[in-house]
């Protein structure tokens, strides 16, 4: 296959995965919970747990994504499905790691 | 006094500099080519515009609460190709229902907005009540969406369109194209919504500060689940009228206009830090984003370099936002 062929079904995956290893090393290095929480919300009531849980959280969908890329060249259903439970899977522990260690 | 006015001045000027700089390009480019000032290209221009303030319209409201949604473009491809199959006509031959009747438009176009709606619900629940970070969640739907369309039109274009949707990208009403109707229209809702409405004072009260509108009794998930299903069903909306424009779809329609959508809003002043920007902010950006990327066209300037010239406008217009955020502080 082409590199644009590949780039036209794996580009976007691929661009997100991109993104989100930006952000996830962003936190783990410049620890500014600010760049995911933004600058209204309320200070975090641990700052390195905050910082280590969210970014493994981003991690986590970074990885899904990339896997979500590989898979669709296999089976595009199977891509989807996956990047569904990931997303859940993440939303639910992002609400939790919120809870514990978010203002 | 002479010191605060030459300082209002300069700060008009910085404010606004990246329109006044635009505007001048434009007036230039104006009297440099023949065909510039033309009702023709004037029309071409709006009928452009038309669709990117619908986008505009939906992601200024995301911006306004301090959000965003880069799952506008997906979405809007998603709209253009439900729309598609909806409304291809019977002999055509890679028709995408074979047996199913062309729907009348109107309601090929409520279902396209409904659809759109759900995913910006689910999107906006990600953002209120998982408290996921509106780029997380929005990549995230970007994605969804992205998969999703890739499965319902086996990544196939989409065309052969009965002639009462083509009608609505061509057909003029008054001597002015219905798409740019339809954005007037879209854009005097917008406006309504934003300033005699109390969704819309909520929606400033988050952005300027979220605790404070909490505190202050704002039901902020609700105000959020509902700006991101509104904004969605305008995606649908514009991906109806972008495949009614160009009488097809594929799942790249629309690539990469929620970041020109982003750009249009921040240009015409609304913040990316939240709590301020109106409908006019968001008209402003459009208007002049689009003669941007014209006047480029007319003065011949190669198609990579333009973009060159946008990702500039884009990072002066984002660094000039900041710059009054941090001057408010």
């Amino acid at each position: 296959m082409q590199s644009e062929g590949f780039l036209e079904v794996a580009g976007i995956p691929l661009l997100l995965f991109a993104v989100l290893v930006y952000y996830g090393v962003r936190l783990l290095v410049m620890k500014d919970v600010t760049a995911i929480r933004g600058k209204h919300k309320p200070p975090v009531k641990d700052t390195a747990m905050y910082v280590k849980s969210a970014s493994s959280l981003i991690f986590f969908l970074a990885f899904a994504t990339l896997v979500m890329a590989f898979l669709m060249f296999i089976n595009t259903y199977a891509a989807l499905g996956e990047f569904i439970a990931a997303t859940l899977i993440m939303g639910i522990l992002w609400r939790r790691m919120e809870q514990k260690y978010g203002g | 006094m002479a010191k605060m006015n030459r300082k209002k001045i300069n700060d008009f000027l910085i404010n606004n500099g990246v329109i006044i700089v635009m505007f001048v390009l434009v007036i230039y480019t104006g009297f440099t080519s023949d065909n510039f000032f033309t009702s023709n290209n004037l029309m071409n221009i709006l009928m452009n515009i038309s669709a990117r303030l619908v986008i505009a319209l939906g992601i200024a409201g995301c911006v306004i609460t301090a959000g965003c949604d880069l799952s506008a473009g997906r979405m809007i491809g998603f709209g253009g190709c439900i729309a598609g199959t909806l409304l291809q006509k019977m002999d055509y031959s890679n028709k995408f229902f074979p047996d199913m009747e062309p729907l009348n438009p109107f309601i090929a176009l409520l279902i396209v907005m409904v659809i759109c709606a759900l995913f910006g619900t689910v999107t906006g629940f990600f953002i209120a009540y998982l408290s996921v970070p509106p780029f997380i969640a929005t990549l995230a739907m970007m994605e969804i969406v992205y998969g999703i369309s890739m499965i319902y039109t086996k990544a196939t274009p989409l065309g052969g369109y009965v002639k009462a949707y083509t009608d609505i990208g061509s057909g003029k009403f008054l001597g002015i194209n219905y798409l740019i109707w339809i954005a007037v229209i879209v854009a005097a809702i917008t406006w309504f919504i934003f300033n005699m409405t109390r969704h819309g004072k909520y929606m400033y009260a988050i952005g300027g500060n979220m605790q404070a509108a909490e505190v202050a009794g704002v039901p902020v998930k609700l105000t959020l689940i509902l700006i991101y299903m509104k904004a969605a069903a305008m995606y649908g909306l514009a991906g109806f009228m972008l495949g009614a424009k160009s009488g097809g779809a594929s799942v790249q329609l629309g690539y990469g206009y929620e970041m020109e959508a982003i750009a249009a809003c921040t240009i015409g002043g609304v913040s990316v830090t939240g709590g301020r920007g109106r409908v006019s902010s968001a008209v402003i950006g459009v208007t002049v984003f689009e003669l941007l990327k014209v006047a480029l066209q007319y003065l011949g300037v190669d198609a990579n370099a333009q973009y060159i010239a946008i990702g500039i406008v884009i990072f002066v217009a984002i660094s000039l936002d900041i710059r009054k955020y941090i001057a408010k502080k």
